[in-house]
């Protein structure tokens, strides 16, 4: 029996402890996407909360036999996705609006990793999740597919399409310049 | 002179990016050298790479599990009885679950419901049409006096047209008790109406259970089917409503005689 199944097997039985560690294993995973996602630490805490009520609910339904990381993180981006669409819209545009705002006021002294972050806030939602599940959890784009529920080529389609649009925005703030950068340390 | 093509070029960068495959970038380096187009997809990957190095991975509160557990025990009731978790009904497929957006209908129910609405429009106005067409029932269910009738038609059709004269002085002669096949025939037809009525708001019920809604969940939802698909089928769905609706007007028509004028 895997790791991941012994652990469920605890929470089924109504081992407390097998909760806790549970929770405790994956809610960094969970609220890192969330948080990505949602660009609010506020309503990523609410989604990640409702992820895991879900995750225990529906831990009967889990295939022991497949990664429990793969279906918490698919569980996790369908709750960010909804979220997302029960938003409301004035409210997303103005958050947009302010992030922008903050952004432009502060100029280059803004971190990288913050500029980043409201580039990534600006990507489509298919490209957004694509590339933090790619980039932040290190998942593979086969991983990727199975989490979204996509096939693999249209995985690699939306990463190499978000990490043009994210080139080009951080081109453009004047973050980065076409020096000659080591990829991957090479 | 670049070692490798662009096609070569393309899929060594792809290796090293979605695979992150360990792969010597010296013959990247050069053939982006030499190409524009190639240069700029390698820069946009050295870039994003070196961005992503930088990028912060948000940390949750410290007293997030204990919310996690506060709320998943009393959100899952096994937890605290001692039964298992997942006791409770879960989804079949969680991932996978299409979530409905209350708000606007699908174009198909819109339709649906517009071809409905007309048609309880007009069911209430043949209603309204009947009710006004029935004549007030006689005020002494006797036999008329002879010659009574006469008197008060004469004074009444003094003062109006030859042809409502006309009509009231046949009215006159008829005796009262003639009017009450007529009455029977209309309330017979009036019902017969909200027979066809009910049945049309059946066929239409029916008829919106058959469309199919768009799913919104979907990246790429299959393309809305054009509104002359829909308006055909919404016209046949209620076509023998129509059908029968257009012989309950006419059997109307023929049965239910002019208006008369009330005698006074």
């Amino acid at each position: 029996m895997t790791d991941d199944a012994a652990l469920v097997r605890l929470c089924l039985e109504g081992n407390e402890q097998g909760a806790r560690e549970l929770v405790e294993r994956f809610q960094s995973m969970v609220f890192a996407v969330c948080v990505k996602m949602l660009s609010q630490r506020e309503d990523a805490e609410d989604v990640t909360q409702d992820v895991f009520l879900r995750v225990f609910r529906a831990l009967r339904s889990w295939d022991p036999t497949r990664p429990l990381q793969p279906w918490i993180l698919a569980i996790a981006a369908n709750r960010c996705r909804t979220a997302l669409r029960q938003r409301p819209r004035d409210a997303a545009r103005s958050s947009v609006e302010i992030s922008r705002i903050v952004a432009s006021g502060a100029g280059d002294s803004r971190e990288l990793s913050d500029e980043l972050d409201l580039a990534v806030a600006a990507l489509r939602e298919d490209y957004r999740l694509c590339f933090v599940l790619f980039y932040q959890q290190e998942l593979s784009c086969a991983e990727i597919a199975s989490v979204l529920d996509r096939p693999e080529g249209t995985v690699k389609t939306w990463l190499h399409r978000a990490r043009r649009e994210l080139a080009e925005r951080l081109r453009r703030r004047g973050v980065v310049n076409n020096a000659d950068y080591q990829l991957h340390g090479v | 002179m670049p070692t490798i093509n662009c096609t070569e070029f393309s899929r060594q960068l792809a290796e090293l990016v979605e695979r992150r495959a360990s792969i010597d970038v010296a013959q990247l380096r050069e053939h982006s050298g030499a190409c524009p187009q190639c240069r700029e997809l390698w820069l946009d990957s050295l870039i994003v790479e070196r961005a992503v190095v930088a990028w912060k991975k948000p940390a949750p509160s410290a007293d997030l599990s204990a919310r996690i557990l506060a709320q998943v025990a009393a959100g899952v009731a096994p937890i605290e009885d001692g039964a298992p978790l997942g006791a409770e009904a879960a989804p079949a497929r969680e991932i996978a679950l299409p979530e409905r957006t209350p708000g606007r209908p699908t174009r198909g129910r819109r339709y649906i419901g517009t071809a409905g609405l007309s048609l309880a429009a007009l069911a209430l106005g043949l209603v309204a049409m009947l009710l006004i067409r029935r004549p007030l029932p006689p005020a002494a269910p006797t036999q008329p006096v002879a010659g009574q009738n006469s008197v008060v038609d004469t004074t009444n059709v003094a003062s109006t047209s030859p042809a409502k004269r006309v009509a009231a002085q046949v009215d006159a002669r008829a005796p009262a008790s003639a009017g009450a096949p007529v009455e029977l025939m209309v309330a017979d037809a009036g019902s017969a109406y909200l027979h066809l009525a009910g049945d049309a708001a059946k066929a239409v019920t029916a008829a919106t259970v058959l469309v199919p809604s768009a799913d919104p969940v979907a990246d790429a939802p299959a393309a809305p089917p054009s509104d002359d698909h829909w308006v055909d089928g919404v016209r046949e769905e209620i076509a023998p409503v129509t059908h029968q609706l257009s012989h309950a007007f006419e059997f109307l028509i023929q049965a239910v005689p002019e208006k008369r004028t009330p005698a006074t």
